[in-house]
């Protein structure tokens, strides 16, 4: 047997002996539980009987060392913080049991985020709409017919949209339609006058075909041309930006001269 | 006295008095683990406390069929292993409990081979020192410490070995091992 076996055999003797028998393990009563493999090992080999007796002699000194007694009585401090413990579930249960604490407050806190959420909303919908300008038609380029001067082909209108970032501060402005004054005859008129050259011989032309019999005529052209001549100067000054009245645009209007004159001055 | 199952079974109904036995029973075994491993007395009692208190809340989790102590060893010795790292975290300035060996004339001072053991297995590394107790004292076997630990039992081997080696040194120094090991009467 080697030494290394012999290590082994005893660990394992020894091993086995705290395991079952938990006997008191002096060197007198381990010598009788060796078994003879291991006695005639001792025998021969000094080291290994110095190393298990050192064991055995190490062992029985700690387990000589007196047991440790607590100051304190550790039994009532145990059995008070368990009463304690007790005393806690029991206070607490009800508590938990409690279903207003439960559900009380998820229902209260979705609402106020849901009403802070309108509040929100509501807030920048109204600034939105109160900042944005109202639409007003794009200014257009002048009527520019084509070169070869075809009527069939339609004019390139090209919308001049001013840039909202350019004007950011720029004031409202209201459509035409609402202007105090507006009168929509008088337009009907300006488009007309836009759309082609205003004649004095068109308007004589117009004054006997729509004017009724017995009705003035020079004073009533007099009237019509400085009236054209009034509108021409003042759409000029508003410059090219409205949009021109084509030929069939025109023969629509053409009810506005019949309204002028019902309601022109009678000479009479 | 009562057998292990029905100490168990009483302190699941909450019987104060089992409560009591339960901690008289396994005092000595483990204040004293506590002792050895923590070297402080203070500290010492309140581990044993809370190791006693985290046991019988974790009674409904014990396996009947296995052994108490070393259940109760367990928790015991994860427990210290918990206030052993405490005090490493601990800021340095204060004289650290471990600086100070418990050192109770009733303990030490009556055997001055016990003494002299104290300090080596003071002197020894926490899992040194916590294998050769659970071995040489609790009387705990291989495969339960190697449970306790959560170790291998070669590793176990090699600490124990080495454990033992640091503690004969340790006494040698002080004269306390026989110097011829033939004159041990015995063997």
């Amino acid at each position: 047997m080697t030494c290394q076996e012999f290590d082994e055999r005893a660990e394992a003797g020894f091993d086995e002996l705290l395991r079952h028998g938990r006997v008191d393990l002096s060197p007198t009563s381990l010598e009788g539980t060796l078994p003879d493999g291991l006695r005639e090992h001792l025998g021969e080999c000094g080291k290994c009987r110095r190393r298990l007796r050192s064991t055995i002699w190490l062992h029985a000194t700690v387990q000589s060392l007196p047991k440790p007694i607590p100051e304190r009585k550790l039994a009532d401090a145990v059995v008070a913080e368990l009463k304690r413990d007790r005393s806690k579930q029991k206070m607490s249960a009800p508590l938990i049991a409690k279903p207003i604490r439960q559900t009380g407050r998820l229902p209260v806190l979705r609402l106020v985020v849901a009403l802070a959420t309108c509040v929100c909303l509501a807030i920048f919908v109204s600034r939105r709409s109160a900042n944005q300008p109202v639409v007003e038609a794009p200014a257009l380029a002048a009527n520019s017919m084509p070169a070869d001067g075809n009527p069939e082909v339609a004019p390139t209108l090209t919308p001049e949209i001013t840039p909202k970032s350019s004007t950011p501060h720029s004031p409202l402005s209201t459509p035409r339609s609402k202007r105090p004054g507006f009168s929509p005859l008088l337009h009907g008129l300006e488009m007309m006058v836009r759309s082609r050259p205003v004649e004095t011989e068109t308007l004589k032309e117009a004054s006997k075909t729509l004017l009724p019999s017995g009705f003035s005529q020079i004073s009533f052209e007099k009237k019509i041309a400085a009236k054209a001549v009034e509108i021409a100067s003042a759409t000029r000054s508003v410059g090219a930006g409205v949009k021109p009245v084509t030929d069939s645009a025109g023969r629509a209007f053409s009810f506005l001269w019949q309204d002028l004159a019902m309601t022109a001055p009678n000479p009479n | 006295m009562t057998d292990e199952p029905d100490l168990v079974a009483d302190c699941l109904k909450g019987s104060e008095t089992a409560y009591a036995e339960f901690v008289c029973r396994f005092e000595g075994l483990v204040f004293g683990t506590c002792l050895r491993m923590l070297r402080d007395r203070h500290e010492a009692e309140d581990a044993a406390q809370e190791i006693f208190v985290r046991a019988i809340r974790g009674l409904k989790g014990w396996d009947a069929s296995r052994p108490l102590k070393p259940w109760l060893l367990t928790i015991a010795a994860n427990l210290c292993r918990t206030y052993l790292s405490k005090r490493k975290r601990q800021p340095v300035g204060a004289e650290l409990p471990e600086q100070l060996p418990d050192r109770r004339p009733d303990e030490s001072d009556a055997n001055e081979l016990q003494a002299a053991v104290a300090d080596g297995l003071a002197g020894l590394r926490d899992d040194y020192r916590q294998v050769f107790l659970l071995y040489h004292e609790q009387g705990l076997s291989y495969e339960e410490m190697s449970e306790l630990t959560a170790k291998p039992v070669g590793t176990l081997k090699t600490w124990l070995h080495r454990a033992r080696g640091q503690m004969l040194e340790f006494l040698r120094a002080r004269k306390m091992v026989p110097e011829n090991w033939d004159d041990v009467p015995g063997i």
